[in-house]
């Protein structure tokens, strides 16, 4: 390998970048079906979490929080869906461990679910893109959202019978004790 | 590195399909094969997503034939930057930057200067896949230019051209002066 410049402007480019939650469950179940690895451990748990739950799957490296039930695995409340989204900044609480917030995230989910009140949650991975118009044709660009400031970590779509009790909802999730703020929007019902 | 070193890791995968092992070699080496991937596609993430994907498939499948000569993660790149090749073959890609020799630009120095991390990550994107490749290998990546000829299947000289070349393209990209 060559030696790097110390003055070298690259240097300050990410060497690593988290890729997608999904691409590992893809490689995953590439090689399960080629019969190259034989499924075992943590892959059987985290099935187990969700049916407990009987509302969330969880997936490997804990980059979603949730996916919301079938409407027959709970009674669909009456209402507006709202989309409370998770912000997270400098300030938050990153003491815990990410499964166990991961953990608890999902509980509160399922706890929503259970009364019909989930439709979908999910965290998202730290990594993402933004797509911006280049010289020729539409770029994709990496990105490492941690960098912003007041970064979305994730969001969960729920159903209220109003505002206020969407934001009686919302003030229950966890993510605010650990000084995350939440932007409650409610869905406009387009189709 | 913290837990088993990736020899025990990769007898567990090659001897008993071990997915446990594997995930771990997985989550350890896939964010830099991720980077690398995402600036040799130009971060089109899809791209990045199936080379980084059909690397792993393919490095399994020839985890028998790994004798250990360079690391795991030296090897992993090489297979991706070969699949990535592949792929812009597969596409019969017109706009990629023939790999062949061409005139040496007359002082020619590694990038320097201050330049935004976002601008520059963007301006390497915008470089033709041909510069963009050997230019990421070499300037981001710390390859050899012999390593890259054998990499890339051309010569050092070509991989020394061409690097010129993106350098070159990059600085006007970035307004940056000649030699700067």
């Amino acid at each position: 390998m060559a030696p790097m410049d110390s003055n070298d402007p690259l240097k300050a480019l990410d060497r690593e970048i988290e890729p997608p939650a999904l691409l590992e469950a893809r490689v995953l179940r590439t090689l399960r079906e080629r019969g190259l690895l034989r499924r075992r451990g943590p892959a059987a748990s985290w099935r187990a979490v969700a049916s407990v739950a009987a509302a969330v799957t969880l997936f490997a490296a804990g980059y979603f929080v949730g996916r919301g039930p079938d409407r027959a695995d709970g009674p669909a409340a009456e209402g507006r869906r709202y989309v409370l989204l998770l912000y997270e900044d400098a300030t938050f609480d990153r003491s815990r461990p990410e499964a166990e917030l991961v953990a608890e995230y999902s509980a509160w989910g399922a706890a929503l679910g259970r009364e019909g009140r989930l439709e979908l949650g999910e965290k998202l991975a730290d990594a993402g893109l933004v797509l911006r118009t280049g010289r020729d044709s539409v770029v994709a660009e990496a990105r490492d959202v941690r960098a912003d400031a007041g970064a979305l970590a994730g969001f969960f779509v729920i159903r209220a019978a109003s505002d206020a009790e969407a934001v009686t909802i919302a003030k229950t999730c966890p993510h605010l004790k650990y000084g995350g703020r939440i932007g409650l929007r409610a869905i406009v019902e387009t189709g | 590195m913290t837990g088993p070193d990736d020899r025990a890791l990769v007898a567990a995968v090659r001897d008993h399909g071990d997915e446990r092992a594997f995930t771990t070699l997985y989550r350890r080496h896939t964010p830099a094969l991720y980077a690398l991937a995402l600036r040799l596609t130009g971060a089109v993430e899809v791209d990045a997503q199936e080379v980084v994907h059909d690397a792993w498939v393919r490095a399994v499948e020839r985890l028998a034939q790994f004798e250990w000569r360079a690391a795991l993660r030296t090897w992993l790149c090489g297979i991706m930057i070969r699949r990535w090749r592949e792929l812009l073959r597969e596409r019969g890609r017109r706009d990629v930057v023939p790999l062949e020799e061409s005139p040496l630009p007359v002082e020619d120095q590694a990038l320097r200067g201050t330049f935004d991390r976002l601008e520059l990550e963007r301006a390497v994107a915008d470089l033709p896949p041909g510069y963009r490749e050997v230019f990421v290998l070499h300037d981001i990546e710390g390859y050899t230019h012999d390593e890259i000829g054998a990499l890339l299947g051309i010569q050092a000289g070509t991989s020394k051209s061409q690097l010129a070349h993106a350098r070159r393209a990059l600085r006007r990209m970035l307004d940056a002066p000649e030699g700067a």
